[in-house]
């Protein structure tokens, strides 16, 4: 589904991605792990095309389809989502509305009807229920004012409403607390499917007791520098990122 | 219908040199005052005459004068301009006029005026006594007409209200009985179809006796390759208990020059709503909008959006002036600045001694999508009293890319995205907005805008 050939990209003449190689297919969870600053976040931001970020070399892409060449629009078209990591705040944009116009442009694009307000209203409120949010919220202005929790549910909410392919969570679980990362993993588990994907990002391996992940990777310095099963995040957890930095180390 | 045949007979012929629209007008005045001799009373008279002496001393303003600082408008007075033109516009003109600012869902009376002369074929007014519309040249001749207008202004203060008076020639008169409630708001529309470059300046009066209560949506639209240059003046008489709601739309094309006067008089216990909703892309639009608080427990609502684009300029200036006690005013003006436009906010607000218990407030935000994007904001307030309470506040403030990209990540195309941001930015000044389908026309127009500037860059 998602292929990542030696994929190098920075931030103004800073390289932060040195070489990413990765392949996920449909049915599989991937969990990315790594030290802070070690290109985690930029990865999820050059895949959804975040545009400060430029890619130097390698490719992306979807079902075959070259994503570094479009607009973020129809990445998410194509569907790729990116849940972020710190979810904005938009003010005066009603949630209700946001989500209508995003999932008819993607059914537009795909060649489908938009969907009729009974049947969005329909589909709202079965999606909201899976993922356990808060009917009160849908009518609020984006995120304005929503707790982290609520707006990183928000986004589970927005992943379930468009269905995408492949699902980037960046850092979904940081500051969630016991109940609300309860929550969010039991949506995206209610989510997974054989025809789509999940990448994981994160520091901690207590996301992963709740969604079991069926890679882990950890990325240093720009790298994927170690692949395994979940136990690899067991081991993470218990030894930290020092014996891998070292490793890097002798290696470089 | 009264058509002003004396004055078309001293129209010169053409001038095959270029001559700026000062030299014109001064050139001029004589023939078109002798005219107006014919017909009018000597009160009126009296004021050309003084409104002329005022404008021929202060002449055009340049950007030397503080109140036309960020505005300047030699370039749009160095052109030459005829100064009257002939009413007449065939009916599929004022067709395709009326569709080009037909508002969905509108439920509301209409008053037509074509160069400034109302067309009653077009019209559907209110079939009842508790309202009078009229042209301005049916009653001007009125004795009481003269001592309505221009009242609390200084004119020699403002040149082009100086200019109106002495040269304008017609427009609408609304005068509502007293304690009549009207039903249904009353489009105006003024449509302009002019076959040569023009200079127009209609004269506008509402007044609402004691007790009554209307709503009226004003917008203007040209259909014309040639430059027009409209300076228009509408007093607003709101007497006690009297509540007015005034929407206005201005939309325009490149070659359109707009500068518009209100000038508003509330007495006591009355009440007075104005939103100001103005969208590329006429080269100018002046707005002046002076309130004037003549009595105590007044109550004044004013709601400014702006969009503004390449090659487009809007300047805001609001003069509200509280003079009694217990009065409520409220100013909230948002302005977009797309790619290339040029904005400007000058808002003063005065309390003076006796104006105890005033509450006033006011507020300009700005947003600016472009670093090419200008906005001048200057917010201003004068306090003379003591017990008051008073705010001002400006903002300007850059499009955020986050907010963009974020919209974008869903799947939602850049447009669109963009007509949401901008819809939520106004969205405090729109949803003030009570008519429902004004409020959705509102919208509409604001993703016209970002559609066309998205097209414009590309």
């Amino acid at each position: 589904m998602l292929s990542i050939k030696n994929l190098h990209a920075g931030v103004e003449n800073k390289q932060i991605l040195k070489g990413i190689n990765l392949e996920v297919n449909a049915g599989e969870v991937h969990a990315i792990m790594g030290p802070n600053g070690s290109g985690k976040s930029s990865l999820a931001s050059v895949l959804a095309g975040r545009e400060n970020y430029e890619v130097t070399e390698g490719s992306a892409t979807l079902d075959g389809k070259d994503l570094l060449d479009m607009a973020p629009e129809d990445r998410a078209r194509e569907g790729l989502f990116l849940a972020f990591q710190y979810p904005i705040e938009i003010p005066g944009v009603s949630n209700i509305n946001f989500l209508k116009t995003a999932l008819n442009e993607i059914r537009t694009y795909r060649g489908l009807e938009p969907l009729d307000a009974k049947s969005f209203l329909k589909l709202t409120k079965e999606k909201q229920q899976l993922v356990e949010f808060d009917a009160k919220l849908v009518n609020r202005s984006l995120n304005e004012g929503f707790s982290g929790g609520e707006k990183k549910r928000n986004e589970i909410l927005q992943l379930a409403m468009l269905e995408p392919k492949l699902s980037i969570l960046d850092e979904t679980d940081s500051g969630l607390d016991i109940d609300a990362l309860r929550i969010v993993s039991n949506g995206v588990n209610k989510l997974r499917s054989k025809n789509n994907a999940f990448i994981l990002i994160t520091h901690y391996q207590r996301l992963l007791e709740y969604i079991v992940p069926d890679f882990v990777h950890v990325l240093y310095n720009g790298r994927i520098v170690k692949s395994g099963t979940k136990e690899l995040a067991l081991e993470l957890e218990e030894k930290g990122y020092d014996w891998i930095k070292e490793e890097n180390a002798v290696n470089a | 219908m009264l058509k002003e045949i004396d004055i078309t007979k001293t129209r010169k012929p053409a001038q095959m040199t270029k001559k700026n629209l000062y030299d014109t007008l001064t050139d001029e005045f004589d023939g078109i005052y002798a005219a107006f001799e014919r017909t009018e009373k000597d009160c009126l008279l009296q004021k050309r005459k003084e409104a002329f002496a005022y404008f021929q001393d202060q002449k055009f303003p340049s950007t030397k004068n503080e109140e036309w600082r960020f505005t300047n408008i030699t370039p749009f007075v160095n052109d030459t301009y005829n100064l009257y033109s002939d009413f007449s516009a065939d009916d599929e003109t004022i067709e395709k006029a009326l569709e080009k600012v037909d508002v969905k869902g509108l439920d509301a009376y209409r008053l037509i005026l074509v160069n400034g002369n109302i067309n009653y074929d077009y019209s559907q007014l209110p079939q009842t006594d508790g309202i009078s519309i009229r042209s301005v040249s049916e009653v001007k001749n009125e004795v009481s007409f003269s001592e309505k207008i221009n009242q609390n202004i200084e004119v020699a203060k403002y040149p082009f209200a100086a200019l109106n008076t002495a040269f304008f020639q017609d427009g609408y008169y609304i005068e509502l009985k007293k304690n009549f409630n009207l039903d249904k708001p009353v489009y105006i529309i003024h449509i302009y179809s002019e076959k040569e470059n023009v200079f127009l300046q209609p004269r506008n009066i509402i007044i609402a006796q004691q007790g009554s209560n209307c709503k009226f949506i004003e917008t203007s639209v040209c259909i014309s390759k040639n430059t027009v240059f409209v300076n228009s003046f509408t007093d607003i008489l709101i007497n006690e208990n009297a509540y007015v709601r005034h929407a206005h739309f201005q939309r325009g094309n490149a070659n359109e020059r707009w500068v518009t006067h209100t000038q508003v008089n509330q007495e006591q216990n009355s009440r007075y709503d104005n939103y100001l909703v103005t969208l590329p892309k006429a080269d100018l639009v002046r707005n002046n909008l002076n309130v004037e608080l003549n009595g105590k427990n007044t109550e004044t609502h004013l709601y400014g959006l702006y969009l503004v684009s390449d090659k487009h300029l809007v300047d805001n200036h609001s003069v509200v002036n509280h003079k009694y006690p217990n009065c409520q005013s409220n100013q909230l003006y948002k302005g977009v600045i797309l790619d290339g436009g040029h904005g400007v906010f000058n808002g003063k607000i005065y309390v003076q001694r006796p104006a105890q218990k005033t509450n006033a407030f006011q507020q300009n935000n700005n947003l600016l999508f472009s670093p090419n994007a200008v906005i001048n904001s200057k917010p201003q307030l004068e306090i003379f009293a003591d017990d008051v309470k008073c705010s001002h506040g400006s903002t300007v403030g850059q499009f955020n890319e986050e907010s963009l990209f974020y919209l974008r990540a869903r799947g939602i195309g850049e447009e669109t995205a963009r007509s949401l941001l901008v819809n939520a930015f106004a969205f405090d000044v729109a949803e003030k907005i009570h008519n429902e389908a004004l409020r959705d026309y509102v919208e509409i127009l604001i993703e016209e805008t970002i559609e066309q500037a998205q097209k414009d860059n590309s």
